[in-house]
């Protein structure tokens, strides 16, 4: 019986001992969690010059020695425009930190070189590279309805009321959010709402409607807009006209118009983006049924309208206005 | 069953457990307990960050426990108890509550199978299914012992650590004519959460053993449990699984007028949420080997062990703790100008049984470091391996008696470092029974001490890796007749915490993700005496002064004194 229990005994303590576990420790490191701050691996770029026009990028790299939450400011030198990647790692590297010409921060970066610098504001350290150069900007996929860059349209109706200090028309200069010219519209007309007009017609573009796809929910429509500091009496109506029956002329009693109104906008350029699907009729800036089938149609679009107003009583006013575009799967990335 | 009463080797089948619930030669009879409990709290704080707390609390309530016991035959007894508790204040209803504290029938099917429905008190080995105490309230003396063992009445912690349950039990046993004594089976299903019917299945917990006496010398066993949820009771697509299976051998040998025993527990545990492609599984072992020597006529004991739990080790029924540190005192709840949460202390651990939890719970629970860093979840705490040792001797004719144990242990696998950390628990204790010295017989003289320590350490590496915490506890204790039955009881205690230590900061899949700071430099103390009149073994009356004091010399907390009259009276019957 004794070697029995013996037998018994030391059978169980091998089956114990021939256990094996995972040894890794567990938890975060505490070295990447309180070790002190060090980069092992310097910030660089992977280019001094990009062509974004043609697909290209600039990686950026660097190593610190523990995950810490780092920012990285790539500005143009004559825009002024800014993108920033954000990021919680110890590694930057294409995965994190990737810049394919895009901006955070209006206006969009022209052709001017850039400098760019990484921030990690818990340590207080920074680190800058000069002289990025961008050969082309990036090539936006959509209808780009007006950038303004070419002059006005002949087939655009433009109106303006005769107020007091009146300016509505192309402005060029570096504070374009586009390019090198927007749309300035501005005054102040004490006997009515409008100010001004543009009425951009698919025609302008050589089609009878606009070329878009047939999904509302796959098309975005997208403005960029701004307005000088203390200006706060602006209201922007873009008014979206379809052409349901394919007459080429829009019957105001029978065929849809939506609208999208905007108020307050942001003294510094922003871009408004809305899906065309989310478009509403308005009368007199409050939601209404539509006069025609109802079904937003951008393929049957005939012609959109910008209308600049105010309330007559609230004096002057002003708004800038750029880059006009189409986008289908997902709004503009500027 | 058949089958097994065609083993030639099987003769009878064996009961055990239920002579008390039928020896009753009545066929209904009640039993309960009943007490009046009365609080008078006087707070101060010298702080001048402090004066908007209120200064006295009063509070107290009479309670009864009624509990009808029906037995319409000699295989079945039914028993459901009602509490019915008035709270000071109340009047012709107002503030009285009625609730039923415990409802079960149990019995016994074909003279061999005993089953239980309803409440259960249960329990199986130390690793699987296992109410164990906690190290603050281990030595808790005659003072603070008096609420705390109410506490320990409601919520159903028994003496032998099992766990209230609501569900199904049964057990029986073979006896053998050679070879094995015995063999016995024990199996239980129980609900520990209800479906919500939305995002929440009904968990269960299930489970048994298999017992095989060879003789007194050898037992084998086989214990199982799992924590799980029962699919398709809510809309739910994710089921949580923790099987925990052991197995254990006790052996034994007589020597002379003394005995030695050698016992061994091992298993393995999972903890998986089937239908979660993001949850992990978590697999680990244990083994606990412990040997004891044991000789009643010196009165000595002398324990000594080895144990190693895996860092993935998830046992729901033996690492839920009583305390749940997350929760706060009900009262001075808030306290100071800034009302900030006031933290639990020995004090509000002695008598606010809303600190403590009722029902056991998957993963790891948090802790805090004061009361316990080493053990925080007793001896299943994961990520320890390491030797204990126990020693006690009783003066055989029960002058005095002297107790010393100790656990050493460091972590299996380090926390965010290769670097282990080093525990030590240790503590030693002795009491002095002066009566029996001087001859008085039916009195009552006695003074006992303990002074313990534990202490965290792990060096070695950078700084930020070092860990230094040490905890240290004394209990004095007094108890001395005057006259008759007329007792004066005594009690001095303190907890002191100072150091510095990463507390772990788990996921809901109790993964560690990161670690928060601690540090503490605080101390408590308890001291307390009082008058008790014994009516009978199982009624008595206490009347008892305590001022308790919190100092916080890291100045996190604010200090404050409480003193506070109490009066017991408890009953059993």
């Amino acid at each position: 019986m004794k070697m029995k229990k013996i037998l018994l005994l030391t059978a169980s303590l091998m089956a114990i001992w021939s256990c094996e576990r995972d040894t890794e420790t567990l938890g975060p490191n505490l070295s990447e969690l309180y070790g002190e701050f060090s980069v092992l691996e310097p910030f660089v770029a992977s280019r001094s010059s990009v062509n974004f026009g043609v697909g290209e990028s600039v990686l950026f790299s660097g190593r610190f020695s523990k995950p810490v939450n780092w920012e990285i400011h790539i500005v143009g030198q004559s825009s002024g425009s800014e993108k920033v990647i954000t990021g919680m790692s110890k590694l930057v590297d294409e995965t994190n930190a990737a810049w394919t010409g895009t901006t955070t921060h209006l206006p969009m970066f022209k052709e001017e070189v850039c400098t760019a610098f990484i921030t990690v504001p818990s340590e207080g350290f920074s680190d800058t590279l000069s002289g990025i150069s961008i050969d082309s900007t990036k090539f936006d996929e959509g209808f780009v309805m007006a950038d303004f860059e070419s002059g006005v349209n002949p087939g655009w109706t433009v109106f303006a009321q005769s107020g007091a200090d009146m300016s509505f028309g192309i402005v060029p200069g570096d504070s374009a959010a586009q390019g090198n010219n927007f749309w300035d519209m501005g005054g102040e007309v004490s006997f009515d709402y409008l100010i001004g007009l543009i009425d951009f017609p698919a025609s302008a573009y050589g089609s009878a409607t606009f070329p878009l796809d047939e999904n509302a929910n796959n098309v975005y429509f997208n403005v960029m807009l701004g307005k000088p500091e203390g200006i706060t009496n602006e209201i922007i109506l873009f008014q979206f006209r379809e052409d349901e029956n394919g007459d080429g002329i829009f019957q105001e009693a029978t065929e849809d118009m939506y609208s999208l109104e905007l108020k307050g906008i942001s003294s510094d350029w922003e871009n408004i983006t809305i899906k065309y699907g989310d478009l509403q009729a308005l009368i007199n800036g409050a939601p209404a049924d539509p006069a025609g089938n109802g079904i937003r149609e951008p393929h049957k679009l005939l012609q959109v309208s910008m209308l600049f107003l105010a309330d007559p009583s609230s004096g002057y006013s002003r708004s800038y206005m750029d880059y006009l575009i189409f986008t289908e799967n997902g709004p503009l990335e500027p | 069953m058949k089958k097994y009463l065609q083993i030639p080797l099987l003769l009878v089948f064996v009961l055990t457990g239920m002579e008390s619930a039928f020896a009753q030669d009545k066929k209904i009879w009640v039993s309960g307990a009943a007490r009046g409990v009365m609080y008078g709290d006087d707070y101060k704080s010298t702080s001048e960050n402090d004066t908007t707390t209120a200064r006295k609390l009063q509070s107290g309530h009479a309670m009864v426990d009624l509990g009808v016991n029906i037995q319409p035959n000699k295989n079945l007894l039914i028993q459901g108890m009602v509490r019915v508790r008035n709270d000071y204040g109340g009047f012709w209803g107002s503030g009285v509550t009625f609730d039923v504290r415990q409802l079960y029938i149990k019995g016994i099917i074909g003279d061999f199978l005993k089953y239980q429905l309803g409440d259960i008190n249960y329990k199986l080995s130390p690793y699987t299914f296992n109410n164990g105490g906690s190290l603050v309230n281990k030595y808790a003396g005659e003072i603070t012992s008096v609420p705390l063992q109410q506490i320990e009445y409601d919520l159903f912690y028994t003496a032998d650590q099992t766990w209230r349950q609501q569900g199904a039990a049964i057990d029986f046993a073979l006896e053998f004519s050679s070879f094995i004594e015995e063999m016995e089976f024990n199996a239980f299903t129980t609900r520990v959460r209800p479906s919500n019917f939305d995002t929440q299945d009904d968990r269960l917990y299930s489970g048994g053993s298999v017992v095989l006496v060879q003789s007194k010398n050898l037992k084998v066993g086989a214990q199982y449990v799992n924590l799980y949820d029962f699919k398709g009771t809510s809309n739910n697509t994710t089921y949580l699984k923790n099987p925990v299976a052991t197995g254990s051998i006790e052996l034994g040998h007589d020597i002379n007028d003394s005995r030695i025993s050698l016992g061994l527990e091992a298993g393995q545990s999972t903890m998986e949420w089937e239908g979660s492609a993001t949850a992990p599984v978590l697999k680990d072992f244990f083994y606990d080997v412990t040997l004891k020597w044991v000789a009643p006529k010196p009165g000595l004991s002398i324990a000594a062990g080895y144990r190693e739990v895996g860092p993935n080790f998830r046992s729901a029924g033996s690492q839920t703790m009583r305390i749940n540190y997350q929760r706060a005192p009900q009262a001075y709840q808030r306290y100071g100008n800034d009302q900030q949460l006031r933290a639990m202390s020995l004090l509000d651990l002695s008598r606010d049984a809303s600190l403590y939890q009722t029902q056991i719970v998957a993963g790891l629970m948090e802790y805090d470091p004061r009361y316990d860093n080493a053990n925080p979840y007793g001896i299943a705490t994961p990520n320890r391996r390491g030797v204990n040792a126990k020693v006690d001797y009783m003066d055989p004719r029960g002058r005095w008696e002297v107790s010393a144990d100790g656990d050493f242990s460091t972590q299996v696998v380090g926390e965010g470092t290769d670097l282990l950390t080093g525990y030590t628990t240790g503590s030693v204790m002795a009491k002095l029974n002066i009566a029996p010295m001087m001859g008085w017989e039916n009195r009552i003289l006695s003074l006992s001490g303990r002074v313990g320590q534990q202490a965290s350490s792990r060096s070695g590496g950078e700084v930020f890796e070092n860990i230094d915490l040490s905890t240290s506890f004394t209990a004095f204790n007094l108890e001395a007749t005057i006259v008759g039955s007329f007792d004066v009881i005594g009690e001095y205690r303190t907890w002191k915490t100072d150091g510095f230590t990463l507390v772990e900061n788990r996921n809901s899949y109790s993964q560690i993700v990161d670690f928060t700071e601690y540090k503490i430099n605080y101390s408590e103390d308890i001291a307390g005496a009082g008058v008790r009149y014994t009516f009978s073994e199982k009624t008595a009356i206490r009347l008892m002064w305590q001022t308790f004091a919190w100092k916080d010399e890291a100045q996190t907390t604010l200090p404050y004194t409480i003193d506070t009259w109490n009066l017991f009276f408890t009953m059993r019957f």
